[in-house]
């Protein structure tokens, strides 16, 4: 038995798939292509699946990791190959390889993020009002959080969790390239600062496009 | 592909991936290579209509053609539809995203009666005219099939052709006619006039209605080219009859996520209240051969871990044991589960238990359909309580501690002590899980039991009987609650009133069209779904409409009284049918096909051929 991890990109009407739904895609998928699975053991057995970092409903990426357990020699070639054949529109095998790192330590990722407007004017409001509050010390915004079991909203300064961020406007466009907090400690969805920011100009997006490009470590390694 | 205006709503919509399509073995054509584009409609959500088997077999049956496509279309769910009429959005066809009121041919199929006010809904969001006579073109046709195609009359002036009976020749004729029928320019009464003459099409507006003073109906009439009695038609040979070699791999969650297997079609048993089993005869099987074939290539193609062998009375098929033994060869080897829905309780054997425990366990369930033995005699179920428990005594040891058993309140004669008779067995079967000594130790028993509420159906011995008002089935569902003492039995039961609207629409004429348009138009939809059933509304519109629905649910129908399927010919003779319902008020019962035939008639529809004979 060897751990394998695949690389892919989730593009197109895949972005509309829960990532719960990628989860019993991908379980159907290698069934389908008929790898030498390793099965866990016990009442319901099913083949080991794991996801490194969960991308929000409507987010496109090409950094997706899924980690699998196969028994026997298949090549990596193999596996791409026979994945790539059965995988749905949308969904595509990239890279497979060992696991080098640990999704324990995944710290941030970088997003290309699109905002439509309905007019220039917009676009440039939204353009100046981002670099201002990008460059203080608060932008505060509700999660949703828990205490102990319950459930709450919690103000979070988004500061804290933005590593960078370039902003570009042509036309009724704003180009968004940022790097934010992602893993399990810490996690800024582009679309809450988005629309954290639009909130302070009272603007509203006309279309939002997000890619997901990297998952970083804590190293600043590409996570892979 | 999707257009840029559906795009931008479906981030504001719950489960977007309902509306998004390019699913796993879903078909691309190019619309200019093909002559005739069908939007196949499922009047619910796309988690239930994308469950539905027959949608599968049909799919394949228009795409296997090189001259059709045919598309998937689904009610969108509240938010969407509001979202798509506010942008001006009309329905879209999930393959291509094109909207469908360019299409030629509109399919829905008529699983329940309370999905009516959807295919009005849809047949709105999409642009189309509600009535049939409001479409003077070829295009699009507004076709509908399924089992409530049967008692087609309350849905008779929206539609322009039903389908009944088996569909998948029936469609491979319509796509070829409308084909035809394109090509030579005609209008859409030649179309109908063509159609009408064909046997399992029925062109309901070549039929005059009239009624008596007391809204009985005084006479059918067919006229243009329409024969006195619409056929329905059925596949001959279970074995030759087209079934898909994919299935579509939904994306998101649905019902029933698996492979299905449909073994055999028709039922042998006879149960009087039960409308599928008199609908689908005559018996055909299909070869374990074939079967197998089919589920090991649905398997690879679709990657699923587990397969439904379903039909009416899976355990009725004479084929089981040999076809269980061949499968469970691979199917335990590439850790597949094999599901046995629909079993009886009078013939569930060890091997067969044994065999449903290979992979994973899962749950069982039994319908003894009432709780005393007079009762169980007059509806004809033919199973004993002795059954019942040698049934749940193998279950137990095998290992199970949950059962699940099906009950109907409202049979006709039933009284309440048949009611407090459902507790009883309850109570019996939790009595026999601690008498047994090699019961799952550690562990309570769960029965689970679950009453609804008996609703007449045409084509039935009990077509004729009056519907329990809701006042009788809420007195009954008390009576049942109040009859259980314990914590391990569990009842759950129907609110009477979507019952009631059920009993309404199943034996329904054509002067229900204005009522269902008045209810659609008052806002419902999604009448199956209890959190949005709108009685209040339903009622208001009978009231508007000048009807009574109590006439139509809990009136005793005549022998002799037209009904409003009597024009439509289902195989079964109504003197077979009589013969049963007197059987049933002195609680007699017949046996089941493969005993003796009981002479329903149906076997004419395939020759004189049927499985129950040929096979016993």
């Amino acid at each position: 038995m060897r751990s394998v991890r695949l690389n892919f990109s989730k593009t197109g009407r895949a972005i509309y798939i829960s990532h719960l739904d990628v989860n019993r895609m991908m379980t159907r998928a290698v069934r389908r292509a008929q790898l030498p699975m390793w099965y866990t053991e016990g009442f319901n057995p099913h083949p080991y699946i794991a996801f490194a970092l969960p991308l929000s409903l409507g987010q496109s990426s090409d950094c997706e990791y899924m980690d699998i357990r196969i028994e026997g020699d298949m090549t990596n070639e193999e596996i791409m190959q026979r994945l790539n054949e059965t995988l749905p529109e949308g969904l595509k095998i990239l890279s497979v390889g060992a696991p080098v790192h640990d999704a324990k330590n995944i710290e941030k990722a970088q997003y290309f993020v699109k905002i439509v407007f309905a007019n220039p004017e917009e676009a440039s409001l939204f353009r100046d009002k981002a670099e201002e509050l990008l460059q203080g010390e608060e932008l505060m915004a509700e999660k949703p959080g828990k205490k102990g079991h319950r459930k709450i909203m919690k103000q979070v300064n988004l500061i804290d969790m933005i590593f960078d961020a370039k902003i570009t406007c042509t036309d009724s466009f704003v180009n968004l390239q940022c790097v934010l907090a992602a893993g399990n400690t810490h996690n800024l969805n582009p679309t809450l600062l988005v629309e954290t920011i639009e909130n302070c100009v009272s603007l509203k997006h006309s279309q939002l496009h997000i890619v997901r490009k990297k998952i970083i470590t804590k190293n600043n390694e590409n996570f892979c | 592909m999707l257009s840029e205006k559906i795009q931008k709503i479906l981030l504001e919509v719950q489960k977007p991936g309902r509306y998004v399509g390019g699913e796993l073995n879903s078909v691309i054509k190019n619309k200019d290579d093909v002559a005739v584009r069908y939007a196949f409609c499922f009047p619910d959500t796309y988690e239930i209509g994308m469950s539905h088997l027959g949608m599968k077999i049909l799919y394949s049956v228009v795409n296997n053609r090189d001259d059709a496509w045919c598309e998937r279309v689904f009610a969108p769910d509240n938010d969407m539809e509001e979202k798509m009429r506010e942008n001006n959005i009309p329905l879209w066809a999930l393959e291509s995203g094109d909207s469908i009121k360019d299409f030629d041919l509109i399919g829905f199929t008529l699983q329940y009666e309370l999905s009516f006010s959807n295919v009005l809904n849809m047949l709105d969001l999409a642009g189309v005219p509600l009535y049939s006579k409001d479409r003077p073109d070829l295009a699009p046709i507004v076709v509908a099939g399924g089992p409530c195609a049967c008692n087609a009359e309350p849905m008779a002036d929206f539609i322009d052709v039903f389908m009944l009976g088996d569909g998948e020749e029936t469609t491979e004729l319509l796509i070829s006619l409308v084909k035809k029928h394109k090509e030579l320019g005609s209008s859409k009464l030649d179309f109908l006039r063509d159609v009408a003459t064909r046997k399992g099409f029925y062109v309901p507006a070549f039929y005059d209605v009239e009624y008596n003073e007391d809204g009985t109906i005084s006479s059918v009439t067919a006229k243009e080219t329409a024969p006195e009695k619409a056929e329905k038609a059925i596949v001959s040979d279970m074995d030759k009859a087209v079934y898909p070699e994919k299935f579509i791999v939904p994306s998101i969650e649905v019902v029933h996520d698996r492979v299905t297997a449909e073994i055999f079609r028709g039922c042998i048993r006879g149960c009087r209240f039960c409308q599928a089993g008199f609908l689908y005869r005559p018996i055909r099987e299909k070869s374990p051969e074939v079967v197998e074939e089919q589920c090991k290539k649905l398997c690879e193609t679709s990657g699923y871990d587990e397969i439904s062998l379903c039909s009416l009375s899976t355990s009725d098929y004479t084929g089981l044991q040999p076809l269980l033994n061949s499968m469970l060869d691979w199917t335990t080897k590439e850790k597949i589960n094999i599901a046995l829905p629909s079993l009886r309780v009078d013939n569930f054997s060890d091997e067969l238990m044994e065999k449903l425990a290979v992979v994973r366990r899962s749950s069982l369930t039994f319908a003894p359909e009432a709780g005393t033995q007079r009762l169980r005699d007059a509806i004809n179920k033919n199973v004993t309580e002795a059954d019942v428990m040698s049934t749940v005594d193998k279950a137990f040891a095998g290992g199970w501690t949950a059962v699940k058993l099906y009950f109907m309140i409202g049979l006709p004669t039933e009284t309440l002590d048949d009611v407090a008779g459902i507790a009883q067995l309850g109570q019996k079967v939790v009595d026999e899980f601690y008498r047994l000594p090699d019961r799952p130790k550690g562990k309570g028993v769960q029965v689970s039991i679950s009453a609804s509420s008996f609703v007449p159906k045409p084509f039935t011995p009990f077509q004729w009987e009056p519907q329990d008002t809701q006042e009788m089935l809420a007195e009954k569902q008390e009576h049942l609650m109040a009859s259980v003492t314990t914590k391990k039995i569990k009842i759950s039961t129907h609110t009477t009133q979507t019952s009631f609207m059920e009993g309404v629409l199943a034996r329904g004429d054509r002067r229900l069209a204005k009522v269902i348009e008045l209810a659609w138009k008052k806002g419902c939809k999604f009448d199956s779904w209890d959190d949005q059933f709108r009685y209040d509304k339903w009622m208001e519109a009978f009231e508007e409409a000048g009807l009574d629905p109590k006439f139509y649910a809990n009136r005793r129908r005549d022998f002799d009284e037209i009904l409003p399927w009597d024009h439509l010919d289902y195989g079964i003779s109504k003197k077979f049918l009589i013969n049963e319902n007197k059987k049933a008020h002195e609680s007699i019962t017949t046996p089941h096909c493969r005993i003796q035939c009981a002479g329903c008639g149906s076997n004419k529809l395939n020759g004189g051929k049927c499985d129950a004979l040929s096979k016993a």
